[in-house]
């Protein structure tokens, strides 16, 4: 199947505000609805309310569309939309958190993967290093390396996200890696041939 | 591809070179291969498998989205914004109306939550036992696996089996209803103070006043339950679930509403229903059920669709004492056996494909009923300990 690019998308976005055209909104709908999906599970297990933050930007851009400017990255701007909208509802929802930060604190790489049901696979060691050494990051090191390799954002992409420079999101990926690599490689050092 | 600046390379460098991750990706510009760079570069062999192995560990296994749940979401979100739309467009039309000094709240017929939804929602009553609470709150355990509750003509006092009479005094405030539990594995027949019959399944729950006060008659029900209902124009019967209220005039149907059972099912065997969503967040939408149709409720949608079914005997068979299946595979076979007898069921087999059609006698064993499946699917089965295994 034909990879969509990110030009793509950018068309669909230019026709869809100026026309309301319905299929390049499904379009936009279609090419996105995985990657949002998948990160929302990130900060949280409830699908429903993952379900209904995408359903709530998408309702969003139907009702301004007529105010929407052009994007240069339709994928940056739904991802911080969505992560905006996410927030928003899941304090709504917990009627007793008493931080601001709360949900950004949540996020978890590991979150919302599919288990194996081939227990060989959780005897990979490499596998195991790795997820012990995501415990060595915090939250927000979780997250801008998820959205590097993961989802295989660039570091301008992740900036505009975050809303942070892309000169600290490049330092923060370069630390992060640095400390996983660290505690990597104490864990298997001694099972070189195992990664082949 | 310039190899030369790789031989200095760290894991954690290579983890941070753009190309290289691009590499590992599969999308490389220059059309360069892992292996090529692998036998450029004998002596990182092993920083460079390091380096791809964490890189393909980062992505995270992720579970199929099926296209039936995008697309429910993209219609509801369309729905939502027309639904926003037409709000907009009924408050505009409210302000002119109200200016004008006619009354509008005809406009807004919202639906208000009754006094039995009220008392479903503020008890919550579950039982492993088959009971009946009474208005007091008195609970009476019921041992038969078939048990008959009776109530006299307008009147508070139950029979229960005809074996025993209970009276109850009549609540004051008009408000207080009784309860008849059925777990699974049990069934029973009521027959209420107006007339009505209602038969209730196994795992079911019928919430309803000892006598009918008011405009009109109202029961709750969650499971599934067949209803005859009594005529009297004068006072509508209406059946509430948790997602949506039928109205009834004097007919003959089924109601199915299993809490943990996606499809919450209507089915008119006679005479004619209508039937209303009661989801007070969107506007209510109903619907008129004619002989032989099945009302299918989506949660999701908040909404019915309607479709004809030609073989209305089989959902009624179960008040007959038997089963009637079409063309049914093993697991929803076995789903409804298991709910009938109470009784666990594991299929631990691929030989699931062939489906069944016929009649099964609920008066037998359920391990006969069983033992006939595994010969019919051709699968092994054993009782193990609580459990029945059909295995291959």
């Amino acid at each position: 199947m034909k990879k969509t690019t990110d030009i793509d998308n950018r068309d669909a976005w230019k026709i869809f505000i100026s026309t309301g055209c319905e299929k390049s909104f499904s379009v936009i709908y279609y090419n996105h609805f995985d990657l949002l999906y998948y990160v929302g599970l990130k900060y949280t297990s409830n699908r429903q309310i993952i379900e209904d933050s995408i359903q709530n930007i998408f309702i969003y851009l139907l009702k301004k569309r007529k105010n929407l400017n052009l994007v240069t990255n339709v994928k940056a701007y739904l991802l911080k939309s969505f992560r905006r909208q996410l927030f928003l509802d899941l304090k709504k929802q917990s009627r007793f958190s008493f931080s601001d930060q709360l949900t950004e604190t949540q996020f978890n790489y590991f979150n919302g993967t599919e288990q194996s049901i081939f227990e060989k696979e959780e005897l990979n060691i490499l596998k195991r290093a790795i997820k012990k050494s995501m415990k060595n990051l915090s939250a927000k090191q979780q997250e801008i390396i998820y959205l590097r390799y993961d989802c295989e954002l660039s570091y301008e992409e992740i900036s505009n996200i975050l809303e942070i420079s892309v000169d600290s999101c490049y330092k923060s990926v370069y630390r992060s890696i640095k400390i996983m690599k660290t505690s990597i490689e104490q864990m298997t050092t001694t099972h070189v041939d195992l990664f082949f | 591809m310039d190899y030369n600046r790789y031989k200095s390379y760290a894991t954690e460098d290579f983890l941070l070179d753009e190309n290289f991750i691009k590499l590992v990706n599969g999308n490389s510009a220059d059309g360069c291969t892992l292996n090529q760079l692998k036998n450029h570069l004998p002596e990182k062999s092993e920083e460079i498998s390091l380096a791809i192995g964490i890189l393909n560990e980062l992505k995270t296994k992720k579970r199929h989205i099926s296209i039936e749940q995008k697309e429910e979401t993209l219609n509801a979100v369309y729905q939502s914004f027309r639904h926003q739309i037409r709000l907009k467009i009924f408050r505009y039309a409210a302000a002119v109306l109200l200016f004008a000094g006619t009354g509008t709240s005809a406009f807004f017929i919202l639906n208000k939550q009754s006094d039995i939804e009220d008392f479903v929602s503020s008890s919550d009553t579950r039982s492993e036992k088959a009971e009946l609470i009474l208005a007091d709150g008195k609970r009476i355990e019921i041992d038969s696996k078939q048990s008959k509750i009776e109530y006299a003509a307008n009147s508070a006092s139950v029979s229960l089996n005809d074996t025993a009479t209970l009276e109850q005094s009549e609540p004051v405030n008009g408000n207080s209803f009784n309860q008849i539990i059925i777990p699974f594995g049990k069934r029973s027949d009521i027959l209420l103070s107006d007339g009505t019959k209602v038969q209730l399944n196994s795992g079911s729950k019928l919430v309803y006043p000892p006598v009918f006060r008011g405009k009109s008659r109202e029961v709750f029900v969650e499971g599934e339950a067949y209803f005859e209902v009594s005529e009297n124009k004068n006072r509508p019967f209406f059946v509430r679930t948790e997602s949506f209220r039928i109205k009834v005039l004097g007919t003959k149907f089924v109601v199915q509403a299993y809490k943990n059972e996606e499809e919450h099912n209507t089915i008119l065997v006679e005479g004619k229903v209508s039937l209303t969503t009661t989801d007070s967040k969107t506007r209510a939408k109903t619907y008129e059920l004619s002989p032989n149709q099945k009302a299918t409720f989506s949660e999701n949608k908040n909404d019915f669709s309607i479709s004809t079914v030609d073989n209305v005997e089989s959902y009624i068979a179960w008040i007959h004492g038997y089963l009637n299946f079409e063309n049914e595979d093993l697991i929803s076979l076995t789903k409804r056996i298991s709910r009938y007898y109470n009784v666990n069921i594991e299929i631990n087999t691929q030989n699931i494909n062939s489906t069944f059609s016929g009649k099964l006698d609920l008066k037998e064993e359920p391990e006969r009923i069983l033992n006939g499946l595994s010969i019919i699917f051709k699968t092994k089965y054993e009782k193990r300990g609580d459990k029945f295994v059909f295995y291959e």
